[in-house]
């Protein structure tokens, strides 16, 4: 009998597939089911090739299997997550939210691991891609600094990286960007900006953090974000600090780079790779507790 | 019925980019007051970027947005107030559902040349509302006439009532300009527009040809102010198109005024087309990068004038700061060979 | 395979490749997938990339992918070459492409009417379904730099007639037909392409394809100047079907392959270029020049011909803007053409003896 957590993934776009070839990677989780709604996908089809259990019966797949499911994965839309939570609360099921609905506890693995399995947390939210990347460093700022006054962050993604789905939510993203950067930072006032960068070759992706700081302490911040660093790259490899912390007028600027780990999406797109490598984590984290 | 010219004036907020996004709440009220007393048909304010831009990433503003909208409100009876917003700065629930509340009028909803997918619940948004909406297709000399066509017809099928290019680099040669506006004129079953930037003295040759090719929304700035080497010169325009029997609506005498106002107490230096303007005109590169191409190129003893031809070739857009230094050090290293054959 | 035909077509490519200035410095460390590419191009783009690298010194890789691997790889055991790797794939369901490929070129599909009329549903999954899965697996590749559709001139559809064919030419075509499915399909396969660049940012360039002609081309395929080479080499007298008066061009297969490497590298997104030969030759003058290369000379029958005269059923492409925008040249005309093929399939069929004397050799 095995002893890995068994997870099912909702969502066989790209953002699903990846997580399907990082999941089956993982010495504590198997994937026994990959659910989406239509068989011909091409991740439906990737996933057939791997071998793995598939259902196009969205949700109601996961239904009919959820005795073989410990974790979910969803990978859909936020508004599409709203119609599967209830269902999903009713299985008793953990499930981690890929997309921005924020019905659950906001969750970044290098921050608050510990709390999110105290709490016993149901839901847990993976933010955003731009939030994996920034909300760490925003926190390990605040680690350091009383008052933040503001917090910014402004995210590069190359535009061949950005689907539809990012696309039609950059608002969502935004949103809820900033509402995890004030809630991990204590800061006054939080702002995100995401670019779409058309140029070829494709851009990896790059996130500058500014803070407006009193009398930032620039040695203990770097101190602290070097710590946050560690922590950060032990889930997300490909994760860089391109710009250490650095004074600059009145604000304390850093600048971090995430070249992705290229399991099913280009390496360019370290964007989707770090939101993922963040869900595989806090994943892990639940699975290894739930066997102690 | 001559031919009529809607103008669109950004100079409070293309303006804004050559003050830091410094302008004054008094500016502010007093050019409205003297655009509105002119009659110039639409007055686009806010920071140089548009709603929500304000930031450390490219400049905060001095005024915050619903200061500057309240007073332009304030002063602007007959003229439309008018907003410029990117998504990704700006979002509909802090920011164009603001703008609603205070009165704007139009919704100039913008993205790259190549990104027009990215506008479509904005543009919606301002529709659903009963707001004028217009889509804008920036730095769109880096596309082919034919991908532009494509990108417009994508933020017209959003509801854009109208679709603006800008040769947000000032780029552009007239023959270009007609090309492109006869190509979305075709196109499109919108009202057509051009945004001209002057680094190469044509901010006023490539509105006319726009206009010659078929497009009916021009944008011009007082005395040119706006980014780098400025905007097509409005009060300029406004002569122009009156010499050549088309109307625009705008008092002439009014719109002097106005200019003569700007000048005076708006303007702290006139655009002029410096030599790093010619050079980010012919390459075509956004010209943000001036400052860091610059600096590069005295570090490593290369013409930035080079590099910025360089990047051109490589169509370099905002964001790629560190192809700067890559060009550099190949453009030295390529210097470093030639000389080395005739050691 | 022949030593002297394996000779003479790597002479044919480098000839082609003089045409392309500047492919072998400009090709160096680009891998090619060729989707579809066990056919007439794939093997072509193999015999060019082998010329490129063992005698202009340039260092190419091209992966051929498509059903007939195991086939292919035994027919052409001279193109056996570490930098060839031939790979089975069925394009109906997706598939992999190697990680750092640069350069895409879908080639797949069925050019041939008998499938067209036996079995349409596979013409559409082959290029419908089939450039879903290579736009699908190529929007993930990291260096991507091109992705080229071969397309063909038939989507024009309903032709002015009498005259060259531009890129937009487009006229009426009877969807509804179904004899126009294998031409319907190659427009939703370029709508398709369309879809993809715009929604996902693709580099995407178009080859719209005309008539090709050379060595590993079918000798029993339907086209008209393969059914006269047919005739000749068999001994007998060359029969036309239809009107003779109908005229194509041609472009043989080592110059197709070399103007689809430019392409490749120098089309820009959404260029539509027609790929095809300069010079229309009618289907009597074809034969007329069959004849005189076969020994003895045979006879030319005009059978059936059709009801409708004066239809027109010209089919050749104005190659302005390809020859402009891409700096290509077609080295091989129509005579040598169709002599390198006859030599070809004769070679192999054992019948020197129907080619005239000096036609034997190159």
């Amino acid at each position: 009998m095995s002893k890995k957590t068994r997870v099912a993934i909702l969502g066989t776009g790209n953002i699903g597939t990846d997580l399907l070839i990082k999941a089956m990677r993982s010495e504590h989780l198997e994937c026994a089911l990959f659910v989406g709604r239509n068989f011909r996908s091409d991740g439906m089809q990737k996933a057939s090739n791997l071998g793995v259990r598939l259902s196009d019966r969205g949700i109601e797949g996961i239904i009919a299997q959820a005795a073989d499911i410990d974790i979910v994965f969803d990978a859909t839309s936020a508004s599409a997550h709203l119609e599967h939570w209830p269902a999903l609360q009713r299985l008793g099921k953990t499930v981690i939210d890929m997309t921005p609905a924020k019905v659950g506890a906001l969750c970044v693995p290098a921050i608050n691991s510990a709390q999110i399995l105290t709490s016993g947390a149901k839901n847990v939210n993976m933010i955003t891609c731009g939030g994996q990347a920034s909300v760490p460093i925003a926190n390990a700022i605040a680690a350091v600094q009383d008052d933040i006054d503001y917090i910014e962050v402004a995210s590069s993604i190359s535009s061949r990286s950005a689907g539809p789905a990012t696309r039609a939510n950059l608002d969502e993203y935004i949103e809820t960007t900033e509402q995890a950067l004030l809630q991990f930072s204590r800061a006054k006032r939080a702002k995100a900006i995401l670019i779409l960068n058309p140029a070829r070759p494709p851009i990896d992706m790059q996130t500058t953090i500014y803070a407006k700081i009193r009398n930032p302490d620039l040695k203990a911040i770097r101190a602290s974000v070097e710590e946050m660093m560690a922590r950060i790259v032990a889930y997300v490899p490909g994760y860089q600090l391109i710009v250490p912390p650095t004074i600059e007028g009145d604000k304390v600027m850093t600048t971090v780079k995430v070249l992705g780990n290229g399991d099913y999406l280009p390496r360019y797109a370290g964007n989707l790779d770090i939101i993922n490598c963040a869900a595989i984590g806090i994943a892990e984290t639940i699975a290894r507790q739930g066997r102690e | 019925m001559s031919k009529q010219i809607l103008i669109s004036d950004p100079t409070l907020r293309d303006g804004n980019h050559a003050v830091r996004h410094q302008i004054t709440k008094d500016n502010f009220a007093a050019y409205c007051k003297a655009a509105d007393a002119a009659g110039v048909p639409i007055v686009e304010v806010g920071h140089g970027n548009g709603l929500g831009a304000s930031s450390m990433l490219v400049g905060e503003c001095l005024l915050d947005d619903e200061t500057i909208l309240r007073t332009a409100r304030e002063n602007l009876t007959r003229s439309k107030m008018a907003i410029h917003a990117i998504p990704g700065f700006c979002t509909i629930h802090r920011h164009l559902a603001m703008a609603l509340e205070l009165g704007v009028d139009v919704f100039r909803i913008a993205s790259h040349c190549t990104e027009a997918d990215i506008t479509q619940r904005h543009i919606d948004f301002a529709r659903k509302n009963g707001k004028e909406v217009y889509g804008v297709l920036m730095m769109s000399h880096m596309a082919s006439p034919e991908t532009l066509a494509d990108e417009a017809r994508k933020m017209e099928a959003y509801g854009a009532e109208g679709l603006v290019i800008m040769d947000s680099a000032g780029a552009y040669l007239p023959a270009d300009v007609t090309r492109r506006i006869s190509t979305l004129v075709d196109s499109l079953n919108i009202p057509v527009g051009f945004h001209a930037h002057n680094n190469l003295g044509m901010g006023i040759a490539n509105s006319v040809a726009a206009v010659e090719a078929g497009a009916t929304i021009i944008d011009g700035s007082a005395r040119g102010f706006g980014a780098g080497a400025g905007n097509a010169q409005l009060e300029v325009l406004v002569a122009v198109f009156q010499q050549m029997g088309y109307s625009t609506g705008i008092d002439l005498y009014k719109m002097l005024d106005a200019a003569d106002l700007a000048e005076k107490s708006i303007i702290p230096s006139l655009p002029y087309i410096s030599s790093t303007s010619i050079v980010s005109g012919m390459s075509g590169v956004f010209s943000g990068f001036i400052k860091q191409v610059n600096r590069v190129g005295a570090e490593h003893g290369v013409d930035p004038r080079d590099i910025f031809f360089e990047l051109g070739r490589r169509n370099a857009v905002a964001g790629q700061e560190s192809l700067i230094l890559e060009v550099a050090l190949e453009l030295k290293a390529a210097k470093a060979g030639e000389g080395a054959q005739y050691a | 395979m022949h030593d002297e035909l394996r000779k003479s077509l790597r002479k044919d490519c480098l000839t082609s490749l003089e045409g392309a200035k500047g492919l072998p410095e400009r090709l160096k460390g680009h891998r090619i997938a060729v989707v579809g590419g066990t056919g007439f191009v794939g093997s072509w783009l193999a015999e060019v990339v082998a010329a490129l690298n063992d005698d202009l010194g340039s260092k190419v890789r091209i992966d051929l992918l498509g059903r007939g691997a195991s086939a292919w790889t035994e027919a052409h055991p001279h193109l056996n070459r570490d930098f060839i790797s031939v790979q089975a794939v069925d394009v109906r369901s997706p598939f992999e492409l190697a990680a750092d490929t640069t350069l895409v070129l879908f080639a797949a599909g069925h050019a041939d009417p008998r499938m067209h009329a036996s079995d349409p549903h596979q013409v559409f999954q082959t290029s419908v379904h089939g450039i879903g899965h290579a736009l699908a697996v190529a929007a993930r590749l990291e260096r991507l730099q091109r992705f080229v559709n071969i397309s063909s001139g038939l989507v024009l559809g309903g032709s002015p007639g009498n005259r060259a064919l531009t890129e937009t030419d487009i006229g009426v075509l009877d969807f509804t037909r179904f004899h126009n499915v294998y031409t319907e399909t190659r427009r939703a396969a370029e709508s398709l392409v369309t879809a993809f660049a715009g929604q996902y940012r693709i580099p995407v360039s178009t080859a719209r394809a005309f008539t090709f002609i050379g060595p590993y081309q079918a000798l029993d395929a339907p086209w008209a100047l393969n059914n006269f080479m047919r005739d000749a080499l068999s001994g007998n007298d060359i029969r036309i079907h239809g009107d003779g008066a109908t005229r194509r061009s041609y472009l043989y297969g080592s110059d197709v392959a070399a103007w689809l490497l430019k392409l490749l590298l120098d089309g820009r997104d959404g260029d539509i270029h027609n790929i095809g030969g300069l010079e229309p030759v009618s289907h009597t003058d074809v034969a007329n020049r069959v004849a005189a290369l076969t020994n003895p000379t045979p006879g030319i029958q005009h059978r059936s011909k059709p009801g409708s005269v004066g239809r027109n059923h010209d089919f050749y492409p104005d190659l302005t803007h390809t020859i402009d925008r891409l700096g290509v040249h077609q080295t091989v005309e129509i005579n040598a053409a169709i002599e390198k093929s006859m030599r070809w399939h004769a070679l192999r069929l054992g019948v020197m003896r129907r080619l005239r004397e000096d036609a034997r050799s190159q």
